[in-house]
């Protein structure tokens, strides 16, 4: 009981920590209503040409993006950066002295700040964004139900993603360049900018054996509807095992990362 | 005519107010409110060439705020200020040219660049002949000890390297005005001695006017002749060091540590023939405050040592707060109201 | 015209300065230098995965949307080199007080702000996207005669020069709100806009990209006077005054800014 109080206690911090920036909320709904805007048009223009393209509609890509967009919003954790400044100005001192699992203290104070995000981003996003542009609600018989519970398996699955890149924050001084590409990683091959449909036959093969398209791609198809039951299930099961499997690797990596702690600075 | 010159100067700062919890901070999302802070609250200044003048208050009374203006950084929210006949935002480039400036807490050199490379480029910024350039860099490595720090990044340097290099580097252009804020903060007694060393020899030698802010009362004796006080962005004094020792008692303490409990009647005869305040903090601790001038503290302490058993002794400073609150409750000396 | 010798002096002296102690560190630089490749490649496999299902978008084939990416990608990328310390500003100059030590040197204080840092990590972008435009433009059977090569060059400078402004604007903002905005972002997303042929968003959009942020003038219009396109002529003489359009009101917003700094700390 003491333990979930402490978890409770992570996300309030985190939920706390961003009122106080709201000139960045708005610039960030901004940004966020602009991206959704731009993949609109552009793949309204790239849908005047032909009906169906790799197994979606105009209509379903027009849902694809806006809400892959807004739940984008939800689902983005900014751990690895949290880690990375900690291990560079030397405050990971003090976060290794606390008595808690390093790992789920970020998982828990993100998903604080996740749900700020989703009553200050994802919702007027999503508000504004359903009057500008055609969106369709959840369809197939569980849509409406799993799609909800699947994206916050993605916030945890992109949690866990963030982590183990801020844990190389310990071994290499230049962080900025990994963090960003772990953020491209994830916005294509996760599929919020573009379906994995799209892509190749062999980069859908290799993303097979990746954990990327179980944050968007998956969720997205099932609030579409575009799988079978069976599927959608089994999505929503391998969620659950990505889920473990980066939390042990996080785990495991732990226990490297801080043998290679050398404070710098102080 | 004046080097420093400035009348009703004041620098107000709109600050957002923090409600509290999380409610309170809901609501800070849809509305503030907002408090003005008076930071620097219409101060007269008057400074001639050639001065050190130790410029002090207690925290947030608005020194760094005035430095930040006389030097160009903040824009003043009302008031005439003239730097060398300059307002400095105003002729920015031009006055800052004149004036060289260091930041206790934080160095004005590139951080990931080797001092002596940050030393060159110094001398391009400020467009130094280079002969004059050389030799007064010789001077100051021999002066500060610079000659092992010069090839290290700013960011590996201790804190007294940075600051002897942040020094140098605020003197290559030969400034007419040194800015120094906090310039001995968290440094050793070797190190402070040296940096007084230096800065009071560039005065006597360049004719530098020197504003120092400092926290340390031993700096403001050492170095200054007059002493500037500011307490919630007004003045409450400004005069000779002497004239403020002589109208305010300054206490200090000295703290004595014993090996063996000592009964407080002995103590008294003990020190009987001195003006002390005399507290026991426990037998074997004992605090004797005095005001400066009035005990002679050398001999003091010898009969301390010669009689007691004495295990530890420490002299405390007197606290800057402390001067301003006896400021307050007597009536301000000196011609600053 | 002397300033000019000084100001180009220095910076030719910053630069040998940020190149030294970039290469102190010489690992950390391939890090950055391979992430910011591999970045710019999936960024490739984005966009050839797009147009690898459709013939053309709204009349413009894939080559041509292929080169007009390119060289947007190119423009970002010299645009990233360049002034990458702009990403700074609000942080570490604003806020935190590192506005400061510039105010208290004789040089300009944009001059110092944009000079502290360039970053070489970003060339793969510059360079891929050259590649990219190149192959497309063999595609098109468009020679690389001098005078086209003088085109690109000057397309490179003008684009840079209308994303800095236009970052610079933004970023400047934080003057006055006095908060951690992600300015950037903003900027990051309205630069996905520049990437794609403007005409592909429909007459509106249009007009806001090239007449409010005029992002267009950066790779798209004069891709398509490159190409060929009917109506292109009177655009791309109109690039260099966007630019300077842009560049004045970057300027104004920077000088009323810095009158308003107010340092940190009181």
């Amino acid at each position: 009981m003491k333990k979930v109080a402490k978890y409770w206690q992570f996300m309030r911090i985190g939920f706390i920590a961003y009122l106080a920036h709201r000139f960045q909320v708005l610039m960030n709904v901004l940004s966020y209503l602009l991206v959704i805007a731009l993949n609109y048009f552009l793949w309204r223009a790239v849908f005047a040409s032909r009906p169906v393209i790799a197994g979606f509609t105009m209509s379903q890509m027009m849902t694809y993006v806006v809400i892959g967009w807004s739940a984008r919003t939800f689902f983005a954790n900014r751990i690895d950066r949290m880690i990375g400044d900690a291990v560079r100005d030397g405050s990971i001192v003090m976060d290794l002295l606390k008595p808690t699992n390093f790992q789920l203290y970020h998982y828990f104070r993100s998903f604080g700040r996740a749900v700020f995000m989703f009553v200050f981003m994802t919702l007027p996003i999503i508000v504004v964004a359903s009057l500008l542009f055609p969106i369709k609600p959840p369809s197939g018989r569980l849509g409406p139900y799993l799609f909800p519970l699947s994206v916050v398996l993605s916030f945890f699955l992109h949690a866990g993603i963030s982590y183990l890149t801020g844990l190389m924050a310990f071994f290499t001084r230049n962080n900025e360049g990994v963090f960003r590409f772990k953020q491209m990683l994830v916005e294509v091959f996760s599929g919020v900018m573009i379906p994995i449909s799209f892509f190749p036959a062999w980069v859908q093969g290799a993303l097979f054996w990746l954990p990327f398209k179980y944050i968007a791609y998956v969720p997205l198809r099932i609030y579409l509807g575009m799988e079978p039951l069976s599927r959608v299930h089994q999505g929503v099961l391998l969620q659950v095992m990505w889920i473990i499997i980066i939390y042990a690797a996080g785990q495991l990596l732990w226990h490297f990362a801080i043998k290679r702690l050398e404070i710098q600075g102080g | 005519m004046p080097i420093i010159e400035a009348h009703s100067l004041s620098k107000h700062f709109k600050r957002f107010r923090r409600r509290p919890g999380l409610v309170g901070a809901v609501k800070d999302l849809w509305h503030r409110t907002y408090e003005v802070v008076r930071a620097v609250d219409g101060i007269d200044l008057s400074v001639e060439r050639g001065e050190i003048i130790g410029y002090i208050g207690p925290n947030g009374a608005g020194k760094s705020t005035t430095i930040k203006m006389l030097t160009g950084i903040l824009v003043p929210t009302a008031g005439s200020l003239a730097v060398q006949g300059l307002v400095p935002h105003k002729d920015r480039y031009r006055h800052v040219r004149t004036i060289g400036v260091v930041f206790g807490q934080r160095t004005q050199l590139w951080w990931d660049i080797a001092v002596i490379e940050a030393f060159n480029l110094l001398q391009k910024i400020y467009e130094i002949p280079r002969d004059e350039y050389r030799q007064r860099l010789k001077k100051f490595n021999q002066v500060l000890g610079l000659e092992d720090l010069l090839n290290i990044p700013v960011r590996k340097l201790s804190l007294g390297q940075r600051m002897r290099c942040d020094l140098a580097a605020s003197l290559l252009h030969n400034p007419a005005i040194l800015f120094l804020d906090e310039p001995t903060i968290g440094l050793d007694v070797a190190v402070k001695a040296s940096i007084r060393d230096f800065i009071r020899e560039t005065n006597r030698q360049q004719g530098t006017t020197v504003i120092l802010t400092t926290h340390d009362l031993s700096d403001i004796e050492e170095l200054c002749s007059r002493v500037i006080m500011i307490d919630a962005g007004k003045l409450i004094y400004d005069g000779g060091l002497r004239e403020l020792k002589e109208r305010v008692d300054i206490p200090r303490r000295l703290l004595v540590e014993t090996i063996f409990p000592i009964n407080a009647s002995k103590m008294m005869l003990l020190l009987k023939d001195y003006r002390l305040g005399i507290t026991a903090l426990d037998p074997y601790r004992w605090e004797l405050s005095f005001s400066k001038g009035r005990v002679n503290l050398p001999q003091l302490m010898q009969l301390l040592l010669d009689t007691l058993e004495v295990r530890d002794l420490e002299l405390e400073e007197p606290a800057i707060e402390e001067i301003v609150r006896q400021i307050y409750d007597r009536g301000a000396p000196g011609d600053a109201r | 015209m002397k300033r000019f010798f000084f100001y180009s002096q220095l910076y030719g002296a910053y630069l040998a300065n940020t190149v030294k102690s970039r290469m102190a560190y010489r690992a950390d630089f391939w890090v950055g230098f391979t992430a910011n490749l591999m970045i710019q490649l999936i960024g490739v496999l984005f966009i050839t995965s797009l147009t690898a299902r459709i013939p053309q978008i709204r009349g413009w084939g894939r080559h041509e949307i292929l080169f007009i990416f390119g060289i947007a990608q190119a423009v970002f990328g010299l645009f990233n080199v360049l002034f990458t310390n702009l990403f700074e500003l609000s942080g570490r100059y604003i806020l935190e007080g590192g506005f400061d030590r510039v105010l208290l040197r004789p040089l300009g204080s944009y001059f110092q702000v944009v000079t502290e840092r360039i970053d070489l990590e970003d060339l793969p972008g510059v360079l891929l996207g050259l590649l990219m435009a190149g192959y497309a433009a063999g595609k098109l059977h468009l020679d690389p005669t001098p005078g086209r090569v003088a085109l690109v060059a000057l397309a490179l400078a003008n684009g840079c020069a209308i994303y800095a402004a236009v970052f610079t604007a933004l970023a400047g903002l934080t003057f006055w709100f006095r908060d951690r905005g992600s300015i950037a972002s903003v900027v990051l997303m309205l630069e996905g806009f520049a990437r794609y042929p403007a005409t592909i968003f429909g007459k509106w959009l249009q007009s806001v990209l090239t007449w409010v942020v005029p992002f267009a003038f950066a790779a798209f219009y004069p891709s398509a006077w490159l190409l060929r396109k009917p109506g292109s002529g009177t655009m791309v003489v109109l690039a260099p005054l966007a630019a300077l359009a842009a560049a004045l009101v970057a300027a104004a917003v920077w000088r009323r800014g810095v009158r308003r700094y107010e340092s940190a700390g009181s």
